[in-house]
């Protein structure tokens, strides 16, 4: 979809590096790359899914794009402003076009403030609103995901998981912005309710018009609800395209792997049981070459010493793999 | 039949706590033969922890309370045996997993001792034998140089590698029935395959009897030979796996499976529950279903259903199964 839309979000060779600290007195002893050199944009009004296994660096892109953490180096366009050169005071105003639901719905909530209070923290914040406009903006946001107003008098711990989420679904909302990161936002949540969050997200993408860059570790939500999706393993894309070409025909290792690993219901789905041993190595010591060598069914002698380019499989759809070349 | 191996009838698990009488379990009855998996499979609540500590005599009384008509295990019924005897079955005759085996695992031990100490108490061997068969099983469950990995401690291997020594400690003295209680939830999705297909292929090999607790549907297929589909501490219907998928009958399992997000059929909107879990302190009376239930009509709303036969293995506990399209 949307190839005539404008790009919203660009981001160039994202890194982010940690610092290692050992010792008592926590003394920077090295550091990890977590995020290295990711690459991508996403066009307005799209949801780019973003998907690997745990500790791939997913979190890690999202907040870094928001500099909730500061990258390290890289590019991130949005809009046509350069975040990266903005002061925090010009990055926190941005950020009301910025936002970002997390997995864990109850840790996300001050479990002292009422639900009425969550929701109009936002505006408080940025002076926006006060008195009888607030709480008219406040009850028509609760009823915009799915609560209702008595809903307003409650706190945290009152609600359900799948309360607690549309709470943190209706903060982010709350300044109307452009782009919201949803970071496994239905990870903690059982398949009936997490279809209702689901069904909600569609539903504000299209009233609201809405960019989404879509962090999941499941394979069946991203199919859903992505446009197009970008595979990580240990810190990089590995293969980046149009969701059904990408599921139709992947071109990655790793991303066959991976889809070919989803336990699914679709029993007659065809498929190669093409397992592979192994972990994901840590991301303090990554093996050299393409990262995936140390499990990839298919390497070769290159692979193990020389990082793969970037390959182009079709329209907006490349990998990373020397297979490929 | 010659081949039964556990038989559970009318299972009634209450707790008695300050807010009210919790009815966890409403009657549970379900069969598994010698060599059978057993897929247990709801949303968080609906009893399927509860059903297992039942089966095994671990529910702590109080504030919980067991009644049954019988649990028969192999030709005895469990509830006449006394803790010692009851302590007994469990550690040879049956065994259990959970889906943190870190915490199962003691953290001062290495691994390799605990699981020795494990085997010790079945079979009268000395402490250098107990850790040359603790290493055979490690290499039985497919831990890759099982000499090495034996001497680390719980904290220094991933989960899926603890989950390994937790199978490999589990089956050493060989079982008749393993519990195995969402043992690849907190897993990566390549590694949950691993998991999986070493479980397979290991209680195929031992004729090792399997009730395999899960949310998930998807794990289910891959694994289990028949599947009981609970909602609020009620066996909803049961039947063959592949059945279970093709010819759903209950309408619970219908809307379960519609509100997964499908790899295969693309869909906008995902069809959802109305409604939400009910409490079990105050259950709905009938079918504890009906409130949610589209087709739901008076009798539902008094009586209970109780399992009809569809045809040949598949049950289902509904009056109006036969109504949905
Ligand atoms: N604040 C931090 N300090 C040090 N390492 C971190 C920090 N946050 C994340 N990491 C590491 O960065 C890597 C990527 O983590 P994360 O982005 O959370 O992955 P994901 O979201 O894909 O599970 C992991 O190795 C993780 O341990
Ligand atoms: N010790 C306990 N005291 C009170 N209620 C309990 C206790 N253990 C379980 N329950 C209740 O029993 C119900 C079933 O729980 P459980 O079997 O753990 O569900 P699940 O299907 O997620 O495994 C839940 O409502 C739970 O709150
Ligand atoms: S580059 Fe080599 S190791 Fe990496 S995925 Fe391709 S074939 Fe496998
Ligand atoms: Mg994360
Ligand atoms: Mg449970």
């Amino acid at each position: 979809m949307s190839h005539n839309l404008p790009t919203l979000l660009q981001v160039n060779n994202l890194v982010k590096d940690f610092p290692i600290r050992e010792g008592v007195f926590r003394r920077v002893a090295g550091s990890l790359r977590a995020v290295d050199r990711v690459t991508f944009s996403i066009d307005e009004g799209e949801t780019l899914g973003l998907v690997g296994e745990s500790g791939c660096g997913k979190t890690t892109v999202g907040r870094a794009i928001l500099r909730l953490v500061e990258p390290t180096a890289g590019l991130v366009i949005f809009s046509g402003d350069d975040l990266l050169s903005l002061s925090p005071r010009e990055m926190d105003e941005r950020r009301t076009n910025m936002q970002v639901v997390m997995q864990d719905p109850i840790s996300s909530l001050d479990p002292r403030m009422s639900i009425k209070d969550i929701v109009a923290e936002p505006f408080v914040a940025h002076g926006r609103l006060k008195g009888q406009a607030l709480r008219d903006r406040v009850a028509a946001l609760l009823e915009m995901v799915g609560m209702a107003p008595q809903h307003l008098w409650r706190y945290p711990h009152e609600l359900s998981g799948g309360q607690r989420q549309r709470i943190n679904i209706a903060r982010a909302i709350a300044l109307s912005p452009r782009f919201l990161v949803l970071d496994e936002p239905t990870s903690a949540l059982d398949v009936s309710v997490q279809a209702q969050i689901l069904n909600l997200l569609a539903d504000l993408q299209r009233d609201m018009k809405l960019t989404y860059l879509f962090i999941s570790h499941d394979l069946s939500v991203i199919k859903h609800v992505s446009h197009r999706i970008a595979i990580m393993y240990l810190g990089r894309v590995v293969e980046i395209g149009p969701v059904d070409e990408v599921y139709d025909n992947p071109a990655h290792p790793y991303t066959q792997t991976l889809l070919a690993a989803i336990p699914a219901i679709d029993l007659d789905r065809k498929r190669k049981r093409f397992l592979i041993s192994g972990e994901m190595p840590s991301a303090l010591t990554p093996p050299p070459g393409c990262h995936f060598h140390t499990r990839c069914p298919l390497v070769q002698e290159t692979c193990r010493r020389v990082e793969p380019a970037k390959a182009t499989i079709g329209k907006e759809h490349s990998a990373s793999c020397h297979l490929l070349r | 039949m010659g081949d039964l191996l556990l038989r559970v009838k009318d299972l009634y698990t209450h707790f008695y706590t300050f807010e009210g009488t919790v009815k966890a379990l409403d009657g549970i009855s379900l069969e598994l033969k010698r060599a059978e998996t057993l897929g247990l499979v709801g949303e968080t609540g609906c009893g399927k922890s509860v059903t297992a500590l039942s089966i095994l005599g671990l529910i702590p009384c109080p504030p919980g309370k067991v009644e049954a008509a019988e649990i028969w295990f192999d030709g005895v019924d469990l509830l006449k045996l006394d803790k010692e005897e009851m302590r007994a079955i469990r550690g040879k005759k049956i065994a259990m997993i959970f889906q943190e085996p870190a915490t199962a695992l003691n953290p001062v031990f290495p691994v390799g001792e605990q699981t020795a100490e494990i085997i010790r108490i079945h079979k009268q061997v000395s402490k250098r034998e107990g850790m040359q068969k603790a290493v055979e099983m490690f290499h039985l469950v497919g831990i890759p140089d099982p000499d090495r990995v034996s001497k680390k401690y719980p904290h220094e291997l991933s989960g899926g590698m603890n989950q390994r020594v937790m199978i490999a400690a589990k089956l050493s003295s060989n079982p008749a029935l393993l519990v195995a209680d969402e043992p690849t939830t907190a897993l990566d999705v390549t590694v949950q395959a691993q998991i999986l297909q070493l479980m397979k292929g290991l209680v195929q090999r031992f004729r090792t009897a399997v009730i395999f607790i899960t949310h998930d549907l998807g794990v289910v297929a891959e694994i289990c030979d028949r599947v009981a589909v609970m909602y609020a501490g009620v066996i909803v219907e049961s039947s063959k796996t592949r059945v279970l998928f093709e010819n759903p009958r209950h309408p619970y399992t219908r809307s379960l499976l519609q509100a997964i997000p499908k790899l295969v059929e693309r869909i906008d909107r995902l069809p959802v529950i109305s409604g939400t879990v009910p409490s079990l302190i105050n259950p709905p009376s009938g079918c504890r279903f009906h409130p949610r239930c589209s087709l739901a009509d008076s009798p539902c709303k008094v009586e209970k259903p109780s399992p009809t036969s569809v045809e040949a293995e598949h049950w289902v506990s509904c009056f109006r199964y036969d109504q949905g399209d």
